[in-house]
């Protein structure tokens, strides 16, 4: 299609520039001459341009043979629009002469004209059907017109009805060999699938997707119908619809690192919408819906979620920060959720008392529950309190609108008698002594809280001497900004107030995780306490920002608690030397995250000396506000570790 | 000792026995026939794709049997291609498909592994024009279709 546009816009050209020097519109000129002068001898006194005008003569006056030898003189000149003339005159006389009507197409071919050139060698093939010659035309002109099918076609025709032996035949057969394989070539190109789903076997196919995300399988669906089909019909690819947009730091940091127990690292997601969410469960009944911070999510979305029947699969399904679906909405979609294991609903806005009461009813198999940062009272506990939880092992509830009492704590504990992770970051009790009944909680391993504001020191440290006698193998305790932590705090922990009839010493034997970070009472003299009482499984603790402690302390809990420490943070400390980095080369040889941000007097070299002794088993290191480590041993360190991600180096003026 | 293997197109290829048997089934061939130089020909394999195969198992011909590990951890999945893996499998997509095939059809399950993997990251990060285009495959939805599923699958554009 498009050569032959090209030819016929060269043609036109051509004839344009022919017009404009047809010979009896053209002055005479020294070409003309030049022209004229090797015209054979037979064409006598004939000259080309007296001629011309007579083209369009009823009768022919000229003989056909000296026609053919103008017409010859011309097309070896190139000027083929004469010669085209010389030609047509001539089979004006005599029509079926096959050299004439395959020189007038020559002639037509020279000059674009492929249309006029394949009639007149259709002519041919017409009336010389074993005359190699028209097959030769028109394949040719076929070829010009990259019609490959076409022209091969017609030279294997012709090879199969031409007399053999002659010049043209073996032309013929060879141009007949030659285009089949050409053609057998084009038709393997042209039917060369590089389509998987086409060419691969199903069991491969799920191998290769199976190993993309969620999101880039949901691109691949729009791909084609086909892939459409085949990826909508692996049904295990959508029991889980994952939607959240994570920020990236979820991803880097390694799971034991993490601080329990509730993670909200997700970011807003306008773009997911109902109609999105009910296009993807179309495909099988999903298991699983993250949605993570999805604004756009509407009232009316569980209802439609519960009409198109893919409610009652669910286990999981987390939504967090929205505030358009309705309290009534939420209880009622309960109903439709036996299943449900895991439910995410920090920040929303509709999750109030009501709907919490109607989860808790209605889903007997919940296993977690972060109900964090929603609007709620301890109301919704305490109703209907026979009912209890007993699957539940994480809860989440901090953030109540009206500070909660003993009853309202206590009703908790009994209806979720076995919790395993608790977190109530922000809830405000109605006197420290209120989270006693936390102490019931024997299953207990993770605990949060932020709450013991009080400075009350000995209602406090009866408090979480009840909890230490209580709750017998905790892993984690999380209590950063508390005023009531003080060293009696860490005496409990760590030792205990040797508990009649066990050897258990406080909570050495179980906790992981230590998280005691601006605690303004805190002082070196509960953590030189930990050298004679470790706490030897911890594999993180964070002092950050302790008002009261100071360098010999950190390194004295460092000595003492680092054998098996992966994060550590102690970030905040201006008087903090090289001698941390030191502490903790030589004390935690498996440490792979060291905080130690805002030091004023740590330097390049306590950095080196870290990075030198652990290489790259060092996941992270962030030296952010550190004015005495300079750049040069940032990157240095930065090389070391191969990623320059891996080391945190970021000034703010504030903190400077 | 070395075996020979016959292709479809009837080449033969001599190769060390320690080298064949990374294909499981020319590996359980052999034990089956026991000691025998007799040629095993392999009728799903044409030459080029056979020498491309041979290249990777000599390459890979000291690497210990590979233990089949599940990871969860999504940062692992699919771009952790060895670099002469990586260069290995910078072919054309015609080959890419017929050496996955023959892998699978020889059982070389680390070399159905890069192969899966290079076509995973043929696919990841591309928008889904580019993705066609990868694969010469041609758009059959309608206009009204694309537009609908463009709108349903914003979210996932970006990311």
């Amino acid at each position: 299609m498009n050569s032959n546009n090209g030819g016929s816009k060269a043609a036109s050209a051509h004839a344009l520039k022919q017009q404009r020097t047809l010979p009896y519109a053209r002055p005479t000129n020294t070409s003309n001459t030049v022209r004229r002068s090797p015209l054979p001898q037979s064409t006598g006194s004939l000259s080309r341009q007296s001629l011309v005008p007579q083209a369009n003569m009823q009768v022919e006056t000229i003989p056909v043979n000296d026609l053919v030898q103008l017409a010859r003189s011309a097309f070896s000149q190139k000027d083929f629009k004469d010669a085209l003339q010389f030609l047509t005159r001539a089979l004006a006389v005599a029509p079926k002469d096959i050299n004439l009507l395959d020189s007038r197409a020559a002639s037509y071919e020279k000059l674009g004209r492929l249309d006029k050139t394949l009639d007149d060698a259709k002519v041919m093939i017409r009336t010389y059907p074993q005359n190699p010659k028209g097959y030769l035309r028109a394949g040719k002109t076929l070829r010009l017109q990259q019609n490959i099918r076409a022209a091969t076609k017609l030279y294997v025709a012709g090879v199969e009805r031409c007399v053999k032996g002659s010049k043209d035949f073996e032309t013929l057969e060879r141009m007949a060999a030659e285009m089949t394989t050409k053609l057998e070539e084009l038709i393997k190109n042209e039917t060369r699938v590089l389509d998987p789903m086409e060419r691969l076997p199903f069991e491969l196919i799920m191998v290769i997707f199976g190993s993309l995300t969620f999101t880039e399988r949901v691109r691949c669906l729009t791909i084609s119908k086909k892939w459409m089909t085949y990826l909508g019909s692996v049904r295990h690819f959508w029991f889980s619809i994952d939607l959240a947009r994570r920020t990236p730091t979820a991803v880097r940091l390694p799971a034991h690192a993490m601080f329990l127990p509730t993670q909200h690292d997700l970011e807003p997601n306008n773009k997911v919408t109902n109609k999105t969410v009910l296009q993807l469960v179309k495909f099988v009944p999903p298991r699983a819906l993250w949605l993570g911070y999805a604004q756009q999510i509407t009232s009316g979305f569980l209802s439609q979620l519960g009409r198109v029947r893919r409610a009652a699969s669910l286990e999981i399904f987390s939504l967090t920060s929205n505030s358009k679906i309705y309290e009534q909405e939420f209880s009622q979609f309960w109903s439709l959720t036996p299943r449900l294991r895991v439910l995410n609903l920090h920040d929303c806005f509709g999750m109030m008392d009501g709907a919490v009461v109607s989860v808790i009813e209605r889903c007997s198999n919940l296993e977690e529950l972060d109900i964090s940062e929603c609007r709620i009272t301890e109301a919704c506990v305490m109703k209907n309190s026979s009912v209890p939880l007993p699957n539940l092992k994480k809860l989440a509830i901090g953030r109540w609108e009206t500070a909660f009492s003993k009853e309202g704590i206590d009703a908790m504990v009994v209806r979720f008698p076995n919790l395993v992770t608790l977190d109530i970051r922000t809830m405000r009790p109605k006197g420290i002594e209120a989270l006693e009944g936390l102490s019931k909680l024997t299953q207990l391993k993770h605990l949060y809280t932020d709450s013991i504001e009080t400075s009350n020191d000995e209602a406090t440290i009866w408090v979480v001497q009840r909890w230490v006698e209580g709750i017998p193998h905790l892993e984690s305790l999380q209590m950063p900004a508390c005023k009531g932590v003080s060293d009696a705090t860490i005496q409990l922990i760590a030792a205990g107030q040797g508990e009649p009839g066990s050897d258990r010493r406080g909570w050495s034997g179980s906790l992981k995780m230590l998280d005691l970070s601006s605690s303004p009472y805190l002082t070196c003299q509960s953590l030189s306490f930990l050298t004679t009482h470790p706490l030897p499984r911890l594999h993180t603790l964070n002092l950050n920002k302790c008002g009261r402690v100071f360098e010999q302390g950190l390194c004295q809990a460092i000595s003492s608690c680092g054998s098996e420490l992966v994060r550590l943070e102690c970030a905040g400390y201006m008087s903090v030397t090289d001698k941390v980095f030191h502490a903790i080369k030589d004390h935690c040889p498996k440490i792979e995250m060291v905080n130690l941000s805002s030091c004023g007097k740590v330097t390049g070299l306590g950095l080196k000396a870290l990075v030198n002794a652990r290489g790259r088993e060092l996941e992270r290191v962030c030296v952010d506000n550190c004015p005495a480590v300079y750049l040069d041993a940032v990157e240095w360190a930065r090389s070391i570790l191969g990623d320059p991600s891996r080391v945190s180096y970021h000034f703010n003026r504030m903190n400077r | 000792m070395p075996v020979i293997l016959v292709s479809s197109d009837n080449q033969d290829f001599k190769v060390d026995k320690e080298v064949a048997e990374r294909s499981i089934l020319i590996k359980n061939m052999l034990e089956d026939v026991g000691e025998s130089d007799s040629p095993i020909p392999l009728p799903n394999v044409t030459a080029a794709v056979l020498t491309k195969v041979i290249e990777y198992c000599e390459h890979h011909r000291n690497d210990p049997v590979q233990v089949p590990e599940e990871t969860d951890d999504p940062r692992k999945r699919s771009n952790d291609i060895e670099e002469w893996d990586m260069k290995f499998m910078q072919v054309d997509q015609e080959m890419l498909f017929e050496i996955i095939l023959a892998a699978n059809y020889l059982d070389i399950k680390p070399l159905l592994d890069v192969g899966c993997k290079t076509v995973a990251n043929i696919i990841k990060g591309k928008t889904p024009e580019e993705i066609r285009k990868a694969f010469n495959i041609v758009n059959d939805f309608t206009p009204e279709e694309e537009a609908q599923i463009k709108k349903e699958n914003e979210w996932a554009e970006d990311r």
